[in-house]
C-alpha cells in the first residue's frame, strides 16, 4: 500500500508536468504565431481597432507576462468567457464530455467485443477461410478512412433504409452509427493483435502442461492463453481509447452531428475562438493523463508481474 | 581444410563473375514479390498512384479545377453533346471527377513524401544523437518523445493549422510534428546495439570523428528497419492529410484532394452517390497498398513473421 501511494505521488507529478506542457505548448501555439487579435476580430476591423482590442485583452505584453495572468485563473478554472458564446469556456466544455465519453467507450467496447472472439477463432486455425476473411477485414477496418465510413453508412443506413438517425443525440438509434465508425479502426487493429498474440501463447510449452492437466480445450484457451496475451491487448485497446478521446472524434462527431467536446472543438476553430480551444485542450489533456494512470492500474491488476513502484 | 577453401573461393569468383551479381537481391525480392499475390497487388496499387501523380497531367482526361456548369452532377458514365465521356460522373461544379481523383493522388503522395522527409530526417537524427551519445542528451530527447508520444495530436495539429493557416506546407510542417518520434525511437534503439558493435571501436581507433562513424558506419544498418516504418508511416500520413482536408483544415481549393473532394460532395450525398464514394475508395485502396507493402517488407527482413504474416496496423498517432 506504501508502494502504491508513493507511485501515486510521483505519477500525479509526472502528471502535472503533462498538463501544464501541453498548456505552455497551445498558449504559445496560440498567442505567438499569427496575431490572436486580428484572429478574433472581424474581418473588416480597422487596424486601429484590432490595436485596441489586442491592448485591452493583453495581447501585446510579453509572453510570459500573459502566461502568468492566464495561469493565474486557469487554476482557480477559469479560462475566461468564450468569444463565441460569452460564456465561461471551461462549462461550455464540461458540458459537452458526457456525450463523448458516451460514444468512446461505446465504441471501444464494440471494437474490443467483436475482436476478442474473431481473433482467437482466427488464430486457432491459422489459414482457413475464418482466418483469412477475419485478416481482411481487419485491414479494411485499419484502411477505411473514418469519416468516409460514417457517410458511407449514413448513405446506407440512414437515407436508403431510414433505420438509424443521421445526426444527433439521446437514443441508442442516434449512437449505433457513429460509434461503429469509430469502432472500425480500432476493432481492425485489436482483432490483429489478438489473433497474432494468441498464435505466440498457443505454442508455449504451458499448453501443454495445461492440457495434461486434462483441461477443457475452451478453458485453456481462455484461462491461459488468454490470459497471456492480454497485455499487449489491453495495451493497444487502451491507446486507441486514448486516441478517440484525445481528437481523433473530432472527425466522427463533426460528420454525425454528435454534440461533444470533438464536435465543440471544430466549432471553436471556425469561430477562431482562442479562449474556448484553450479550455478544449485542458480538458482533453486532463482525461489523456486521467487514462494513463487509470492504464498502469489495470496492468498492474491483471499482471503480477508489474508493481506501481 | 585446403581444398575447403579452394571450393569457397570458386565460388565466390562464380559469384562476382554473375553479371547481375549486383542485382541478385533485388531479383530475388522480385521473384519473392511475384508468389505473393496480396503484397503483389498492394505493390500494383501503389504503383498505379504513383504513375497518376507523376503523370497527372497527361493522364487526366479533362482540367481538374474548370468544368461546365451546364453539366453538373452528371451520373458515372455520362456522356456530353460533343461525345465527351466522364467515366466518373461529374461534381457539383461539373468537373470531371476521374481527373480529380488523378491529381488528388499528387496531394496525397507530395504530402506523404514531405512528411517522411521532414520528420525522418528530423527523427532519424534525434534518434542517432541520443543513441550515439546517451546520458543526458538521450534523457532529454527520450523525455521530450514520450510526452509526446503520450499526448495523440490530432487536435494539437489542428489547432496549429488554424494559426499558421491551412496550406499543403503547412500540413507537411504539421504533420511532420506529429510524427517524427517513431523515427527516433527505432534509430536510438538500433543506434544503443550498433554502439557496442566491435567496427564501431576500430572506426574510433584510426581516428574516425563522431560525425564520420554516426553517418558511415551506423546509418548503413538503419536502412532496413526504417523502410519498414516510412511505409507504414506513409499510410498514417495519408489518412491524416485527408481527415485535415476533410474538416477543411487541409488543401484548398481550387485544388484538388481526396479529402476535400468528400468534404464536397457530402452536401450531395443523397443525390450524387459517387462523389463521395470514388474519393474514399481511392484513399482506402492506396492505405492498403502501401500497409501491404510495409507487411511484406517486413516478412522479407524477418523470415519468422512469415507464418504469422498478420496485417499490419498503421503506426500510432
Amino acid at each position: 500500500m506504501v508502494r502504491i501511494s508513493g507511485y501515486f505521488i510521483r505519477r500525479l507529478l509526472q502528471s502535472i508536468l503533462v498538463i501544464v506542457g501541453v498548456s505552455i505548448v497551445v498558449f504559445v501555439i496560440t498567442r505567438a504565431i499569427g496575431d490572436p487579435a486580428r484572429m478574433s476580430m472581424p474581418l473588416e476591423a480597422t487596424d486601429e481597432q484590432v490595436e485596441a482590442y489586442a491592448q485591452r485583452m493583453g495581447f501585446r505584453d510579453p509572453l510570459a507576462v500573459q502566461f502568468w495572468n492566464w495561469a493565474k485563473k486557469a487554476v482557480r478554472g477559469d479560462f475566461g468567457d468564450s468569444l463565441w458564446q460569452r460564456e465561461p469556456a471551461l462549462g461550455l466544455v464540461l458540458e459537452r464530455v458526457p456525450a463523448t465519453l458516451q460514444l468512446c467507450f461505446t465504441a471501444i467496447i464494440l471494437a474490443v467485443g467483436a475482436s476478442i472472439p474473431l481473433g482467437i477463432l482466427a488464430a486457432l486455425r491459422p489459414r482457413s477461410w475464418l482466418d483469412k476473411l477475419t485478416t481482411s477485414f481487419s485491414l479494411v477496418g485499419v484502411c477505411i478512412p473514418d469519416f468516409w465510413l460514417g457517410l458511407m453508412l449514413i448513405m446506407l443506413f440512414a437515407v436508403s433504409i431510414h433505420l438509424f438517425f443521421t445526426s444527433g443525440y439521446g437514443t441508442p438509434r442516434h449512437l449505433i452509427l457513429p460509434a461503429i465508425t469509430l469502432a472500425a479502426r480500432p476493432w481492425g487493429r485489436i482483432t490483429q493483435i489478438v489473433r497474432s498474440s494468441m498464435m505466440d501463447e498457443m505454442h508455449r510449452t504451458y499448453m501443454i502442461t495445461a492440457r495434461a492437466k486434462g483441461l477443457s480445450e475452451q478453458r485453456v484457451i481462455i484461462s491461459h492463453a488468454l490470459k497471456n496475451a492480454s497485455i499487449p491487448i489491453v495495451t493497444l485497446a487502451a491507446w486507441e481509447l486514448t486516441r478517440m478521446l484525445a481528437g481523433y472524434t473530432i472527425v466522427v462527431e463533426t460528420v454525425f452531428a454528435w454534440p461533444g467536446f470533438g464536435q465543440l472543438a471544430m466549432q471553436a476553430i471556425e469561430e477562431r475562438d482562442l479562449t474556448l480551444i484553450q479550455a478544449n485542450v485542458f480538458v482533453v489533456a486532463l482525461i489523456v493523463v486521467a487514462m494513463n494512470i487509470a492504464i498502469d492500474f489495470v496492468y498492474a491488476t491483471i499482471d503480477p508481474r508489474v508493481r506501481l513502484e | 581444410m585446403a581444398e575447403g577453401q579452394l571450393a569457397l573461393d570458386e565460388r565466390a569468383v562464380a559469384y562476382v563473375e554473375d553479371p547481375l551479381w549486383r542485382w541478385r537481391g533485388l531479383i530475388r525480392l522480385g521473384r519473392d514479390l511475384l508468389r505473393d499475390k496480396v503484397a503483389l497487388a498492394g505493390a500494383l496499387i501503389v504503383l498505379t498512384v504513383v504513375v497518376c501523380a507523376l503523370l497527372a497531367p497527361v493522364i487526366s482526361p479533362y482540367d481538374p479545377t474548370s468544368g461546365h456548369i451546364g453539366q453538373r452532377l452528371e451520373a458515372p458514365g455520362f456522356v456530353n453533346e460533343k461525345g465527351e465521356r466522364y467515366i466518373l460522373g461529374t461534381d457539383q461544379q461539373g468537373r470531371d471527377v476521374l481527373s480529380r481523383l488523378i491529381y488528388g493522388a499528387r496531394v496525397s503522395l507530395m504530402v506523404g513524401v514531405g512528411v517522411i522527409a521532414v520528420a525522418g530526417t528530423v527523427g532519424t537524427v534525434a534518434g542517432l544523437v541520443s543513441g550515439y551519445y546517451g546520458g543526458r542528451v538521450d534523457d532529454l530527447i527520450m523525455r521530450i518523445v514520450d510526452t509526446q508520444t503520450a499526448f495523440p495530436g490530432l487536435l494539437l495539429a489542428l489547432v496549429i493549422i488554424t494559426m499558421i493557416g491551412p496550406s499543403a506546407r503547412n500540413i507537411i510542417i504539421v504533420l511532420s510534428i506529429n510524427g517524427w518520434m517513431v523515427f527516433a525511437r527505432i534509430t536510438r534503439g538500433i543506434m544503443l546495439t550498433i554502439r557496442e558493435k566491435d567496427y564501431i571501436d576500430a572506426a574510433r581507433l584510426i581516428g574516425a570523428n563522431d560525425f564520420r562513424i554516426i553517418f558511415r558506419h551506423a546509418f548503413p544498418n538503419l536502412m532496413s528497419p526504417t523502410l519498414t516504418i516510412v511505409t507504414l508511416e506513409l499510410a498514417r500520413i495519408i489518412l491524416a492529410e485527408a481527415s485535415l482536408s476533410f474538416l477543411g483544415l487541409g488543401i484548398q481549393p481550387p485544388q484538388s484532394s481526396w479529402g476535400l473532394m468528400i468534404a464536397d460532395g457530402r452536401n450531395y450525398i443523397t443525390i450524387a452517390w459517387w462523389l463521395v464514394t470514388f474519393p474514399g475508395l481511392a484513399i482506402a485502396l492506396t492505405v492498403f497498398g502501401v500497409m501491404t507493402v510495409a507487411n511484406w517488407l517486413r516478412t522479407v527482413a524477418d523470415p519468422e513473421q512469415r507464418v504469422k504474416a498478420a496485417p499490419a496496423g498503421t503506426g500510432s498517432g
